[in-house]
């Protein structure tokens, strides 16, 4: 009896110990794994020499200022980036909040399918999208120009924005429009004052990680840019294959610094991490 | 008092109106989607079975399936896809897992932990992946110190780089939607299996593991997808030696201007993904619907 007892008590401690350090190797590994390339990014910039190392050897601004002072290129490509996930964003946002208006009051399985048709996109191969795109613009006529792009990126923007904003309009009580339509607000004054200042978080949130995976697309735009249109991303790539342009590195660098920032202020101000599902 | 003073046609004449004003609504997307994402979509398969004489032809899909390079190339994606969606499962779910056991302190930010990442440029983090996997980079260094190897070993522009990159790069996804479902299991069942003898493996493998099926389909098909067309990542860590898909068709398309060939290849590449995904969702329902009773 007494042997019994201490057997199962040895395979209690043996079952709870490995448990605990299978988790905790996995865990630390997945906490590296998240930060290594970010971080490994950053120091590499900060780099003297003319090749990428790491540790970095001398620790020197030249990259940055190459970067600032002769980076012509890479400043009219972050420009344009810019300019196109920017109207992407808007052109999307607004179309997919009032869709995703229609989708949030609607129960039945043509409104379903419809949320599933505007997801569709994240689910496709960005390349075939981008080829796809490019071969009925020319079949219809469109030249390919910097509207081409922003035609294309709002595509890939869509889905995010739906998402978040579905569930942004899923979490306002209906019980504070019926108060505003029985107080006399016809529907469009409710929609303005009540509906869309409720859900407004949700929908910038979207918009924001939107902009961002725009931002950073290179399929869609290799495909629908023209020659005097190239995007940052597409632009970096460059950089990155030809090995010894180590402005590359500063690049990724502001990049980071940028996008810690920006992401850090949004989930202050938007609570961006309530929406990301 | 407004209810009584409210005429009852009013009501209904303005119900009748919302309904016409909620299809206005959605028409505008509608649109949009039919007219740049369906529309191309189609395009895109009627130039696959287009031949150069304006004739519906088989000639491409033949060329695409006669090609033995064709299978390699696109097994060598669906196994990329493969490793990625299995490596984001080993290191997500421990994550996730955590993150609903932690205090509410430590889960805002593990959660920040993970969407920060996501939203730093994947080109970045390849570019992140190409310094440190490289010949100088700090793998190598590390080795080389502890003396355990002499020259660098080399782990750039091979698939195992391609598959770390991608794991790195797809591992938000995987913990966010295993995290979703997660969150939504009553933590009492646990307690109550641990509680009734079972050991913690024996939990995991019995309670929460088939609890969080759906977020596990979810996460793989996103993963894998995402995985299996992530240009960038495989061009810049796979080198010019090794061939992907993505990779296949733009060569096919932009650099060597046979439209109908990239296109049939472009519909081959959806056609097996989403059969793939497809697949492996009804399978795990079945599995699921199985474990349940």
């Amino acid at each position: 009896m007494a042997e019994f007892t201490i057997g199962v008590r040895i395979r209690r401690r043996v079952d709870a110990a490995t448990w605990r350090l299978a988790a905790f190797a996995t865990l630390a590994l997945a906490v590296i794994l998240l930060l290594v390339p970010t971080f490994i990014a950053l120091a590499a910039s900060f780099n003297g020499g003319e090749s990428l190392r790491f540790p970095p050897r001398d620790l020197s601004w030249r990259w940055y200022e190459a970067l600032w002072s002769a980076s012509d290129d890479i400043w009219d490509a972050f420009a344009i980036s810019l300019r196109v996930s920017a109207l992407a964003t808007l052109g999307a946002g607004l179309m997919a909040t009032l869709a995703a208006l229609y989708l949030s009051r609607q129960r039945n399985a043509w409104a379903r399918a419809l949320e599933t048709f505007f997801q569709s996109p994240m689910m496709l191969p960005g390349i075939s999208l981008g080829l796809a795109m490019l071969v009925w613009l020319q079949t219809i006529g469109v030249p390919l120009s910097y509207w081409s792009l922003v035609i294309g990126h709002m595509a890939i923007s869509t889905p995010y924005i739906i998402r978040t904003a579905l569930i942004g309009f899923a979490q306002i009580d209906p019980s504070l429009l019926e108060a505003s339509r029985s107080l006399g607000a016809d529907n469009t004054r409710t929609f303005v004052r009540i509906t869309l200042p409720l859900a407004l978080p949700a929908v910038l949130a979207g918009s924001f990680i939107a902009f961002m995976f725009s931002f950073d697309n290179v399929p869609i735009s290799l495909f629908l840019s023209d020659a005097r249109s190239e995007v940052l991303p597409i632009r970096l790539w460059n950089l990155i294959e030809n090995l010894l342009d180590v402005r590359a590195a500063a690049v990724a660098g502001v990049l980071i610094i940028f996008t810690i920032v920006f992401a850090l202020v949004m989930e202050r101000v938007l609570g961006v991490s309530r929406y990301v599902r | 008092m407004s209810t009584a003073a409210m005429p009852v046609p009013l009501s209904a004449m303005t119900r009748k109106s919302r309904l016409d004003t909620n299809v206005l609504l959605v028409l505008p997307l509608l649109l949009y989607f039919l007219i740049f994402v369906l529309a191309p979509q189609i395009v895109l398969l009627v130039m696959s079975v287009h031949g150069q004489d304006g004739a519906l032809t088989a000639a491409n899909f033949a060329r695409a399936l006669s090609d033995p390079m064709t299978y390699g190339v696109l097994f060598g994606t669906l196994r990329l896809g493969a490793y990625a969606t299995v490596a984001t499962i080993v290191a997500g779910f421990p994550y996730a897992l955590a993150m609903v056991t932690v205090g509410p302190r430590l889960r805002s930010i593990m959660l920040l932990l993970v969407i920060l990442p996501l939203l730093v440029s994947a080109i970045v983090r390849t570019f992140g992946w190409l310094v440190t996997l490289g010949n100088q980079g700090p793998i190598n260094t590390l080795l080389q110190w502890l003396g355990w190897i002499d020259h660098p070993v080399r782990i750039l522009f091979t698939e195992s780089a391609v598959v770390i990159g991608l794991t790195q790069i797809e591992l938000p996804m995987m913990v966010l939607a295993l995290y979703t479902v997660l969150s939504r299991v009553d933590g009492s069942l646990a307690l109550a299996s641990r509680s009734l003898g079972a050991g913690h493996w024996r939990t995991f493998v019995q309670v929460l593991l088939p609890l969080s099926v759906p977020g596990l389909i979810g996460g793989a098909a996103l993963v894998f997808a995402s995985a299996v067309g992530a240009f960038v990542s495989q061009t810049i860590l796979g080198g010019g030696g090794l061939l992907y898909m993505p990779m296949y068709i733009y060569q096919q398309s932009i650099l060597s201007q046979d439209w109908g060939f990239a296109a049939a290849l472009a519909v081959i590449l959806m056609i097996t993904v989403s059969a793939i995904i497809f697949a492996g969702t009804v399978l795990a329902r079945r599995s699921q619907g199985y474990i349940h009773g």
